[in-house]
């Protein structure tokens, strides 16, 4: 059975005032069915634009897309059209965006831009439904996506959905808003569903019960998912894979395990290192040094030469290759060119 | 010695809202105290009280002996200089339309300290103590990175001198890795210049990582207070105890989603003003106490404090 996702090579470039910005530079990536990948990498990294490169949601322009394959269903989505890629995203894809304070319209009701997305969704497939024979009146459709709706509200655990529903987002706390939001994502019954950073603008106990909410869902109605995150904790409970990024490229991907175990990349390492887990002394913290680099102009070679402790001169000129250090854990680091398969 | 001293702090807005509700603690001079809630619980109301930017209700506020709370605004702008804010989010905080050097150099013409040269070396050292190279000195904040963009903040709240510095979530926009140079750079400052730091944040492993006290709060009360040992390994509070619980650990071999631990949140769960404020959401055994009557902050056996009826 081929994978669920898979991006080949895939180079990005977003036109900015400032010049061309080369967002992604080469990524491959691999998810299989009931994969559950975090994607995790610092801001400006690249993980959003490759996510939302699955259903296309990256505007073109500012984007494009010179070289490489999204594969969804062992299909090219980069080569679709706008109304297969409608339905596909309708069918298939589910998305739920970083900041729950924005993903909902503050002026109607949640009913309504649930019925709304619910009846666009069914739409785009032409799966209006027929009742005894009959083409539903469009009151009963919009009737039967309440009904729908309110399933799902009492799914992803709101209280009282059949007065709740009529609320507006801001009398909604952000946890709340983020249950709707799921709630919307999975309305469709996606094969994959894309979280951006779904808990960072919450508290800690709020998150800890999206995160249950998402693993429940997982389990229940058979998803994929892929979860962006710079939270390696969110990650370590939720999923059983990670890829980690940098600057554009997947720098290490595996088992959730062997990564946060055995991080190869000095990189990975950099970044586990500057978490703070009550294992630290004051002040003993490493962090990566230095600063991101500028996508305008990135650094030749391995992009994070600029960065790395174990820098020589192999990393400034060539892009290190992908190898493989142990089953299904992959690094692109020359430190281990010699010792596995180039991948 | 305790530096800054609240006695019953309370801020009530619109008549109704207790946003601080009868905050009582004590920071030491040279330590760095912890302040922790969920957002909702009133922390930044406090940050806010301290050197009023906000006026308080009722209630004491003593800084180096002197009584906050009473001074008339000519002395309070002088206590000013001593306390020093530096707010959450480094992309709305600075004016985009102003220079490092301005942006820096603000405090010193605000309070008449320096002019011409004086002030460009005064900037130019302070940018040197926060990590930042002098020739930004007439950069503009877009050109800067979001930890960057902290270390002129931390800069423009140290060139006057301050003894206590309120740290209102200093790195919760920032990502763990600069995260880590920022909370690095603060350790150092306060090592190199005996500050004292009010570090109010919602992320309870960077107290864990910086304070020596560290306090939790909860619709404006607090409900636990101790030294972070205290508070991170023997928590008294259901509260903390559940917080503790929920923050995801990087250890994929401690499962945490399994548990079952708080439910609702803050805002979803109604309190009706009688009673324990936790007690809608708590998972511990109640007793009749907890629906009727607040429990008072008490000293615990081992000396921490804490607002539970089932704590002894």
């Amino acid at each position: 059975m081929p994978p669920l996702v898979e991006i080949r090579d895939l180079y990005c470039e977003m036109i900015t005032f400032d010049g061309v910005a080369k967002v992604l530079n080469g990524v491959n990536l691999t998810i299989h069915k009931g994969d559950l990948l975090g994607l995790v990498g610092e801001t400006g990294c690249g993980k959003s634009v490759t996510a939302m490169s699955i259903p296309r949601l990256v505007p073109q322009p500012p984007a494009r897309y010179p070289q490489g394959q999204v594969l969804f269903n062992g299909e090219d989505v980069l080569t679709k059209n706008a109304e297969t890629m409608r339905v596909l995203r309708a069918e298939q894809i589910g998305v739920v965006f970083q900041d729950p304070m924005t993903g909902l319209n503050p002026v109607f009701t949640i009913e309504q831009q649930m019925v709304d997305a619910i009846l666009a969704r069914q739409n785009a497939i032409g799966a209006t439904g027929f009742i005894r024979g009959w083409m539903p009146s469009a009151r009963q459709q919009r009737r039967a996506a309440l009904e729908r709706a309110l399933t799902l509200l009492r799914r992803v655990g709101i209280p009282e959905p059949e007065k709740r529903i009529y609320a507006y987002p801001h009398e909604y706390s952000g946890g709340m808003r983020q249950r709707v939001l799921i709630a919307l994502a999975i309305s469709g019954q996606p094969e994959l569903l894309i979280a951006d950073e779904p808990t960072t603008a919450l508290d800690v106990s709020v998150q800890a019960q999206i995160l249950r909410l998402i693993a429940e869902l997982v389990r229940e109605i058979d998803l994929t998912v892929m979860l962006i995150t710079h939270n390696i904790g969110v990650v370590a409970q939720l999923c059983n894979k990670i890829a980690v990024m940098y600057a554009g490229n997947v720098v290490e991907s595996g088992a959730t395990r062997d990564i946060l175990r055995n991080p190869k990349h000095p990189y990975t390492r950099g970044l586990m290192q500057a978490i703070p887990d009550g294992t630290h002394v004051r002040g003993s913290l490493q962090g990566v040094a230095g600063n991101v680099p500028s996508l305008l102009d990135p650094p030749s070679g391995c992009r994070f030469h600029t960065r790395c402790p174990h820098v020589t001169d192999r990393c400034r000129s060539a892009v290190p290759p992908m190898v493989t250090v142990s089953e299904g854990h992959q690094v692109a680091c020359v430190l281990y060119a010699d010792e596995g398969a180039g991948a | 010695m305790s530096l800054l001293e609240l006695n019953g702090l309370t801020k009530v807005f619109g008549g109704r809202v207790r946003a601080v509700d009868n905050v009582s603690l004590a920071i030491d001079e040279g330590s760095t105290f912890g302040l922790l809630g969920e957002s909702g619980s009133g922390k930044s109301t406090l940050a806010r009280l301290i050197p009023r930017l906000i006026e308080p209700t009722i209630g004491e506020m003593i800084f180096d002996g002197i009584a906050l709370h009473k001074l008339r605004d000519r002395d309070l702008r002088a206590i000013r200089e001593r306390i020093q804010i530096v707010f959450q989010n480094p992309f709305s905080s600075l004016n985009p339309r102003m220079t490092v050097r301005q942006l820096i150099g603000e405090p010193l013409i605000i309070y008449g300290r320096a002019t011409g040269s004086a002030l460009d070396q005064r900037v130019v050292e302070m940018m040197e103590l926060v990590g930042l190279p002098a020739e930004y000195l007439n950069r503009f904040p877009h050109e800067f990175s979001g930890g960057q963009r902290q270390r002129i903040m931390i800069a423009r709240a140290l060139i006057l001198h301050p003894r206590l510095l309120i740290l209102d979530e200093p790195t919760s926009a920032l990502d763990v890795s600069v995260q880590a140079q920022v909370l690095n750079l603060l350790i150092e400052l306060q090592q190199r210049l005996g500050l004292t730091y009010l570090l109010i944040t919602h992320d309870l492993s960077v107290v864990r990582y910086m304070c020596d006290q560290a306090a939790l709060m909860y619709l404006g009360k607090i409900i636990e207070w101790g030294t972070v040992d205290q508070v991170f390994k023997s928590p008294q509070h259901p509260y903390t105890q559940a917080l503790l619980a929920d923050i995801p650990s990087t250890d994929p071999d401690q499962r945490m989603l399994e548990r079952v631990s708080l439910e609702s949140d803050i805002f979803s769960t109604r309190w009706n003003g009688r009673g324990c404020r936790f007690s809608p959401r708590c998972p511990a055994a109640q007793i009749d106490h907890c629906k009727t009557e607040d429990p008072p902050l008490i000293v615990t056996a081992n000396g921490q404090h804490a607002a539970c009826y089932l704590v002894r």
